[in-house]
């Protein structure tokens, strides 16, 4: 039984012009101790996936999947109270803002002892112990005078350290993070980075990392998740994908670095990926990529294409690329 | 090449922290930087939030007022040109393409602003000229009858350089141009930017946070910590043969996609110190692995070392 | 990334989404259009008396179908004197906004963006005059200007220009730190381009909802005064003004109280959930 296991979910919203599916069957495992990175640009619906899996989207969104299981639990018709409890204890989840994710009007204490209250971990005096060790498990230097700081008293990187802690509160064994480091300087990014592999390690949890970042994915990840308009285009192990892309996509993205190939000349003009992505409202027919794809062939738009095992990973490509190595 | 288009020396912006009765303190964004900027020159400015980048900008553009030092604009004090011709001479590239171009405005609009407040043009003429510089970034002339909500924030962007360009500057100030943007736009934007130095022989003073973008198109980069300058060379000094402890980290910090997955290292220890009340001596001693008893206690010189300029103690 | 609709068709879905708001438009404009053609509508003007014709009640309680809403104490008709009233209320409503929201609005933009002792100034006396309550200012104008329709419209929109003036600032200063406002001032923008080109524009939404509630708020007020003697004189068609004439004569005819009170309840609550409609019409956060 794996931890996370996601099969065909798919997610859609009415809006004004129309139904809309921002999401469409996304399937994936988690494993214990397993980082995924997924990766994609604004609107693919990597967020979107993750909100689905914590059941924090609004109720306005209609969310459907073959399977939707945390450790053989059915998420989808699991009852509100059962949510509640995984949500915080079992699963959770940090997000990009810490600035914002924080209530302003309460302490580091307060917000550390209501998680901890709510998933009734002991009594006061255990609750305070418990914070105080949260609090040195995220590297916050002098926790005790820490506790009574309000979120506008600490930094971003320290109000990401809090937000761990709290995620961390009932000791989860699925956390997913949301670009948890985007709104963070360089070096302190490192430092967050470092924390979550070292958290990981210790408690031996599921991380689902959320980010645009290739780089980070490349350096955090085991598994990687490419998203494009709110499907998967390619999956599996992080370090051949990156490698040795199959899909355009991922190969587009990569070349649109700089950086990311090392035999770049200074100041060449980078490879882009000319065209929008699609409005969700009308799709392109076939592949989604397919109108901005170079290699694009009429059999692209016949309809789209399944995702196909290929060398070690799985691509939604009709003519997969690479394969040099 | 070689003839300097933009010389600052010893700038200097300090704000006053006033409490309810009295001044608490005053903190140095700037506190004593010094550069050239050569004509047909990518300058790179990075540092972290708070290092004072922002804060370059905006005193290179008139934005704020200096608090002191020299700033000389084509070989001619800045204080003593007059408004429209600075702003003939230099322009600003802002960060955000959402809340940097009017949301009420339509394309042509925004873009011709500079020359309704600095030219005695027509409004046709104007409108002639708004489109050939949305033309130049590459946005095709049926879209300058467009409000903001219509365009992507790519040709958003390209809204706000068609914007910067149509006074016909030689230096333009980027300010993290492309930090917003998704990575295949961010693509496209900076292939314009290069495109447009060589056609117009422009200048940048390109500020960002991230040093691989850094590393491809700058000539030269100067890393700043804490209002002063860490180190500043070209590329070969600053990412090859770096010096400086903070540069090191700096691209110890940067994530690779080359790397693969790695163990994570933490390569600084810390967070920035409170520009209200830096550390004494060097301000990055408390952090930097090299720290001692005389960095905290001496400020260390910018001084010209193995081709680059670098304010350190301990240089590599 | 989605194509969003022209401005103006997505705002009309999102407006067309509030049912009462919708109601309110048809009431406004059917009010509208009966105080520009009273002239035609109105079956005697509002003025002419029938002295054989006193405290006649309307049609549906006993009347004649000469005077269809009754008559007043001195015989005039009351549907006519309404549907004239109409033009004076939509007319005070109208001059109240256009005096409360150009000087409300003018300060609100100085305030915000010169900031420091100049926006502490100039809030402080929005807060001295916010703290006394508003009939009660409009009172204290009205006594000292004397008692007249003018005076009262006068009157009525300095208690409405605190609301502007608060409502713009918050505005500006969210704008003002914006980059377009920055960018404006790197190529040069004088103050007044900044202002009132850049950063004017971008605050009309909340103008345009607070307008609409101010309407309603100016009616109320005018109104009231007119009730209380200092505000239209008789024998003006003002509905604040015939309700105080009708006070006598409340029990014996109660008509002549009721429909004027409608015709106010109507028109504000009209404009209200017009202006709630429009509110939620301009919020992006209600978009999604």
């Amino acid at each position: 039984m794996s931890l996370l296991e996601v099969e065909n979910l798919t997610i859609e919203f009415e809006t004004l012009r129309g139904l809309i599916q921002p999401v469409t069957g996304i399937t994936f495992r988690l494993e214990e101790g397993e980082t995924l990175g997924v990766v994609g640009e604004s609107g693919c619906g990597k967020s979107l996936t993750s909100l689905a899996i914590m059941g924090l989207l609004p109720d306005t969104a209609r969310v459907t999947a073959d399977k939707l299981k945390f450790k053989g639990i059915d998420l989808l018709n699991a009852s509100d109270g059962a949510l509640r409890k995984l949500r915080g204890g079992h699963m959770a989840m940090i997000f990009q803002d810490p600035m914002t994710s924080l209530n302003p009007s309460f302490t580091v204490q307060f917000q550390l002892d209501e998680v901890l209250r709510v998933h009734g971990k002991g009594d006061k005096e255990a609750r305070h112990k418990r914070s105080l060790e949260l609090l040195s498990l995220v590297g916050i230097p002098d926790p005790i005078s820490r506790m009574n700081s309000y979120p506008h008293e600490l930094s971003g990187g320290m109000s990401q350290r809090v937000m761990i802690a709290i995620a961390m509160a009932c000791d989860p064994e699925l956390l997913i993070a949301d670009e948890p480091t985007t709104a963070l300087d360089v070096t302190i990014q490192a430092q967050i980075l470092a924390l979550l592999q070292e958290l990981q390690r210790k408690k031996n949890m599921g991380l689902m990392l959320i980010t645009h970042d290739i780089g980070v994915v490349a350096e955090m990840a085991d598994k990687i998740q490419v998203m494009y308009a709110g499907q998967i285009v390619e999956t599996g192990k992080s370090e051949s994908v990156i490698q040795d892309p199959t899909h355009p996509y991922t190969l587009g993205l990569l070349a649109s670095l700089p950086g990311a190939q090392a035999n770049v000349a200074h100041r060449s003009r980078l490879k882009s990926i000319p065209g929008l992505v699609p409005d969700l409202t009308s799709r392109p027919k076939g592949c989604q990529f397919g109108p901005r794809c170079e290699k694009v062939e009429p059999e692209c738009k016949l309809k789209v294409p399944a995702l196909i095992p290929v060398r070690d990973r799985e691509t939604r490509c009709i003519r997969p690329v690479g394969g040099a190595r | 090449m070689s003839d300097v288009v933009l010389s600052v020396k010893d700038l200097k912006k300090h704000y006053e922290v006033r409490g309810v009765f009295s001044k608490i303190g005053s903190v140095k964004a700037l506190d004593g930087v010094s550069f050239d900027l050569k004509a047909g020159e990518t300058l790179a400015v990075v540092g972290e939030s708070g290092c004072g980048k922002s804060t370059l900008a905006k005193a290179l553009m008139n934005i704020e007022r200096r608090t002191s030092g020299e700033y000389k604009l084509l070989g001619r004090d800045a204080d003593k040109m007059d408004g429209t011709e600075f702003r003939k001479t230099i322009q600003m590239i802002f960060q955000d393409p959402y809340s940097s171009i009017n949301p009420r405005k339509k394309a042509w609009q925004i873009v011709a602003e500079p020359l309704f407040v600095n030219t005695n043009f027509s409004r046709s003429e104007c409108r002639k000229k708004a489109t050939e510089a949305m033309e130049k970034v590459g946005l095709r002339p049926e879209l300058a009858d467009r409000f903001p909500h219509m365009f992507s924030g790519g040709q958003r962007q390209r809204i706000g350089v068609a914007r910067a360009l149509v006074l016909n500057p030689k230096i333009l100030i980027c300010d993290e141009p492309v930090s917003a943007l998704d990575v295949s736009v961010q693509a496209q934007v900076l292939n314009l930017l290069m495109d447009l130095q060589d056609q117009l022989g422009l200048s940048y003073i390109f500020i960002s946070h991230d040093l691989s973008v850094v590393k491809h198109i700058s000539d030269r980069t100067l890393v700043m910590y804490l209002g002063k300058i860490a180190e500043l060379g070209g590329r070969e000094e600053i990412f090859e043969k770096t010096k400086h402890p903070y540069t090191k980290a700096l691209l110890a910090s940067t994530p690779n996609v080359q790397s693969g997955k790695l163990q994570r290292t933490r390569p600084l220890e810390g967070e920035l110190p409170s520009p209200l009340n830096p550390p004494s001596g060097c301000a990055f001693h408390l952090r930097c692995p090299l720290g001692n008893e005389r960095c905290k206690k001496e400020v260390p010189e910018l001084r010209l070392l193995d081709n680059r300029f670098v304010s350190c103690h301990h240089p590599d | 990334m989605s194509k969003p609709l022209p401005p103006l068709k997505e705002f009309w879905y999102f407006f067309r989404q509030n049912r009462g708001a919708v109601i309110g438009l048809w009431v406004i404009g059917l009010f509208l259009l009966i105080a520009i053609f009273a002239p035609f509508l109105a079956p005697y003007t509002e003025s002419q008396m029938f002295p054989d014709a006193l405290k006649l009640p309307p049609v549906w309680s006993g009347g004649t179908a000469d005077f269809i809403a009754g008559t007043d104490d001195v015989g005039r008709d009351l549907l006519s004197r309404l549907i004239y009233g109409a033009r004076i209320s939509l007319g005070i409503g109208f001059m109240v906004v256009l005096f409360s929201m150009s000087i409300g609005a003018s300060i609100g933009l100085i305030a915000g963006y010169a900031g420091g002792f100049i926006d502490g100034a100039i809030m402080r006396g929005v807060d001295i005059l916010m703290a006394l309550p508003s009939i009660l200012l409009a009172i204290v104008v009205v006594s000292i200007l004397g008692p007249n329709l003018f005076n009262a419209i006068v009157a009525v929109s300095i208690v409405a220009i605190p609301g502007f003036v608060r409502l713009v600032r918050a505005s500006v200063r969210s704008e003002k730190s914006k980059q377009y406002v920055i960018a404006s001032k790197s190529y040069g923008a004088s103050h007044f381009r900044v202002l009132v080109k850049n950063i004017l524009p971008n605050c009309m939404a909340p103008l345009i909802v607070q307008g609409a509630l101010g309407f309603s708020d100016g009616i109320l007020n005018a109104a009231a005064l007119g009730f209380l003697g200092l505000g239209a004189q008789p024998p003006t068609a003002e509905w604040g003004t015939m309700l105080a004439d009708a006070r006598p004569f409340i029990e014996s005819s109660p008509w002549l109280v009721t429909l004027p009170g409608l015709c106010i309840l109507i028109v504000v609550l009209g404009f209200n959930l017009l202006g709630d409609g429009l509110r939620d019409a301009f919020d992006p956060r209600l978009k999604k």
